[in-house]
């Protein structure tokens, strides 16, 4: 009953309801984009790399670009017992230019046996590149070149700085950061760019005790001078880089959750003052202030669910999206998580918007109410 | 002006509603300035440290110019070619190169030529020890604050290998990412980082700016056959590759600024409508006593305009207070900037905001201006 006297409120003043309706649903929007940004880059360092994977870089690198590695170490590191697979990489940024504007892409420089040490990557179409001018790319590496994704199907050609490389394959590895990599065999990239050293070689240990003993011995053999860690470490550091713009992110988010929140509760809060003597006159009926205070609340709630329903639908729109970022690219992936985000910014706004109206009608008495004006 | 004094007391009457949308004009406008001054102070770096005449040479198959090695011998190739004036070389040791915080850059430089190349303001004795002194740096005023440091301290990047330098001196630069840099004698950081001969990237400054497009075209085919070939940009576009990745990011975010310009639409338009539908007695009234419709439609719009103003000058100033107290830097390729809050992005941020918040309030203005005396003391009853 009482539900049916705030839904027929909320009806009666459509326009009002409506413009708070998009108040709310444009502050969700902007947020869950924000949001999406800010845990999407996150993820897809934290998702990246396999548990049993070891990182071998130069000491004292912080990235893996910075990394020299002599080729000796990878011929030393493939025989040790503790790994059953060792892939030698280098990973540098490539250049494109395309009616003069550059644009950059990392490569990775691989032998056959990367395909098994990065298992997250799948092959979609095509093959692996085997030798010769072959590459493979992810799904992001169009965003990042600013190419459409036509010009790079299996077939076509790609010059980087200068090199004509001929794409044979097609992968993806959902979330993690080599969806905007390109791969070529590790000795044309050497002999292409004039790289005499490798930047990492990548362990896979038999098992998770044997894992613990490479790094351990890895750390201190005298013969091979490296630094090694788990591969999803790195790329945890990585997330955590970024962790100041996260925040920035979250702040921003947060401010506009409150700029809905003041929209919801201003026509609330209206709403409760113009409505005071009927208030007052339910309250003579027997209504309990709880009751009414309740039913203010979902009559916030609902326009506030409304807007970010509509937000949903924006953001789901924009699906896809994709955006290039200093470490590679970005897609905007709508899951369940961002939506829930979404549906409990909305219900964050509404229930803070109620706050006012709710004080007031559990503050009101009910004599002056009825002789209000 | 007596107008402006009703709406205030009409507006401060029943405050709470205009506080709130006030408020709500506040957060839009904030969060407008402060991504806006992301981008503002990206495009602020990239005017402030590109010169007209200075082309950058660096390793031609290494696209994060940090990672480029170029030997110390092509300077005497590049000083023979046609056009140019001055060459020095630079070397930068940066922690990583794809990172966008938290970044430490250090510049081996030429003490002998930095000037006559970058403008950098310290005191002249503060200069004389750092280029009679091995080991010495100047550091960037932004870097020094960051850090902590002053002058005299003795200083060992743990980042960088241990690399230990005295700051003999704390300028300011006219190009803004070099106040984050520490900058150090090149033979020095050659030695210290054990890369003797080797250097970053030069730059070449040309006799004539007209023609900075023939000269790198010169030193490209010059070098194209060297052991090192290289590649050779303006210094514009070279800084334009280099953040190319990160001013993605950072114009997505501007536009989502203007996006949450929207609030203060939606704000005040929603706050005037209800402030109407409240005074649509007073309103009638105004109109029995002989005001006219454009006069009603401006007074209401006047109270839009307050709310916008006073909101957007709110926001405006939180968002300045905030950028200016904080240390927040980017950085890219070794390059940083800060947010840059200048009095047009306030003055912007501020215009947009009452335009927005008066175009707002003309829907609801205009149909109470419409209003019919008796319809209206009807319906307020």
């Amino acid at each position: 009953m009482m539900f049916k006297y705030h839904w027929r409120s909320l009806v009666m003043r459509r326009a009002r309801t409506l413009l708070t309706a998009a108040g709310v649903g444009l502050a969700v929007f902007v947020a869950m984009v924000l949001l999406g940004l800010a845990q999407g880059i996150a993820a897809s360092f934290r998702a990246t790399g396999n548990p049993l994977n070891v990182l071998v870089t130069s000491r004292g690198a912080e990235t893996i670009e910075f990394s020299a590695v002599d080729r000796s170490v990878y011929e030393v590191l493939r025989h040790a017992p503790e790994a059953v697979l060792a892939s030698p990489e280098i990973l540098f940024a490539a250049t494109q230019e395309s009616g003069g504007r550059i644009s950059q892409a990392l490569v990775r420089g691989v032998l056959p046996v990367a395909g098994d040490v990065h298992d997250q990557v799948r092959v979609t179409e095509g093959r692996l590149p085997a030798a010769g001018d072959e590459i493979a790319l992810g799904p992001l590496v169009a965003v990042k070149l600013g190419l459409p994704n036509e010009e790079l199907s299996v077939g076509q050609t790609l010059v980087l700085d200068g090199v004509t490389w001929k794409i044979v394959g097609r992968f993806e590895a959902p979330g993690t950061a080599f969806e905007a990599e390109i791969w070529a065999p590790l000795d044309r990239v050497m002999a292409a760019y004039r790289k005499e050293e490798l930047n990492a070689v990548v362990l896979r240990a038999k098992n998770e005790e044997a894992l613990d003993e490479l790094l351990f011995d890895l750390d201190t053999r005298r013969d091979v001078v490296v630094a090694a860690r788990r591969e999803t470490d790195y790329y945890a550091a990585h997330a955590e880089a970024f962790r100041p713009i996260s925040a920035a992110i979250n702040i921003m988010a947060a401010l506009l959750t409150l700029g809905g929140a003041l929209i919801g509760m201003n026509t609330l809060f209206a709403s409760v003052t113009s409505r005071t003597r009927e208030l007052g006159m339910l309250r003579t009926l027997g209504f309990r202030r709880f009751q009414l205070a309740a039913g203010f609340a979902f009559e916030g709630v609902l326009p506030a669910l409304l807007g970010s329903l509509l937000a949903i639908g924006a953001v789901l729109l924009m699906q896809g999206f994709a955006l290039r970022l200093p470490m590679g690219a970005f897609r905007l992936e709508v899951g369940p998580g961002l939506l829930g985000a979404g549906l409990l910014l909305g219900l964050a706004i509404g229930l803070l918007g109620s706050v006012a109206a709710v004080v007031r009608t559990l503050r009101l008495s009910t004599i002056e109410a009825i002789r209000h004006l | 002006m007596k107008w402006l004094r009703y709406t205030l007391h009409a507006m401060l009457r029943a405050p709470i509603r205009p506080a709130l949308a006030v408020l709500a004009v506040a957060l839009a406008v904030s969060l407008f300035c402060a991504v806006v001054a992301v981008d503002r102070g990206l495009q602020r770096m990239l005017t402030t440290s590109a010169r007209p005449d200075v082309l950058v040479v660096f390793d031609r198959f290494q696209s994060c110019p940090p990672l480029s090695k170029l030997p110390a011998a092509h300077r005497s190739a590049l000083e023979k070619i046609d056009g140019v004036r001055d060459v020095t070389a630079e070397l930068f040791v940066i922690s990583s190169c794809s990172r966008v915080t938290d970044l430490v850059a250090v510049h081996g430089v030429e003490p002998a030529k930095i000037r006559a190349f970058r403008e950098i303001e310290l005191p002249e004795a503060d200069f004389e020890a750092f280029a009679g002194e091995r080991g010495a740096a100047i550091v960037g005023k932004r870097a020094a604050a960051r850090y902590g440091w002053s002058v005299g301290e003795t200083v060992s990047l743990e980042r960088l290998g241990g690399l230990t330098f005295t700051i003999r001196g704390i300028f300011e630069a006219k190009a803004e990412s070099l106040e984050s840099a520490i900058l150090v004698d090149l033979e020095y950081l050659q030695l210290a980082t054990n890369q003797p001969g080797t250097v970053t990237l030069y730059h070449v400054r040309v006799a004539n700016p007209e023609a900075t497009g023939a000269v790198a075209d010169a030193i490209d085919r010059q070098l194209a056959g060297s052991t090192s070939p290289t590649r050779t940009a303006g210094e514009r576009a070279f800084l334009d590759a280099a953040v190319s990745s990160l001013s993605g990011l950072v114009e997505f975010t501007a536009l989502l600024g203007y996006g949450a310009l929207g609030l203060v639409a939606l704000g005040v338009g929603n706050s005037l409508s209800m402030s109407i539908r409240d005074r649509t007695r007073e309103i009638a009234i105004l109109k029995t006593v002989g005001f006219r419709r454009p006069q009603v439609l401006r007074l209401m719009l006047l109270e839009a305009l307050v709310c916008g103003v006073a909101g957007g000058a709110l926001g405006a100033a939180a968002a300045w207070v905030l950028i200016t107290a904080s240390r927040f830097e980017l950085s890219v390729e070794g390059f940083s900037f800060a947010p840059s809050v200048s009095p047009a992005l306030v003055l912007e941020g501020l215009g947009l905001s009452a335009l927005l918040a008066v175009a707002a309030g003309f829907f609801p203005a205009f149909r109470v201006a419409r209003l019919k005396v008796a319809a209206a003391l009807r319906e307020a009853d």
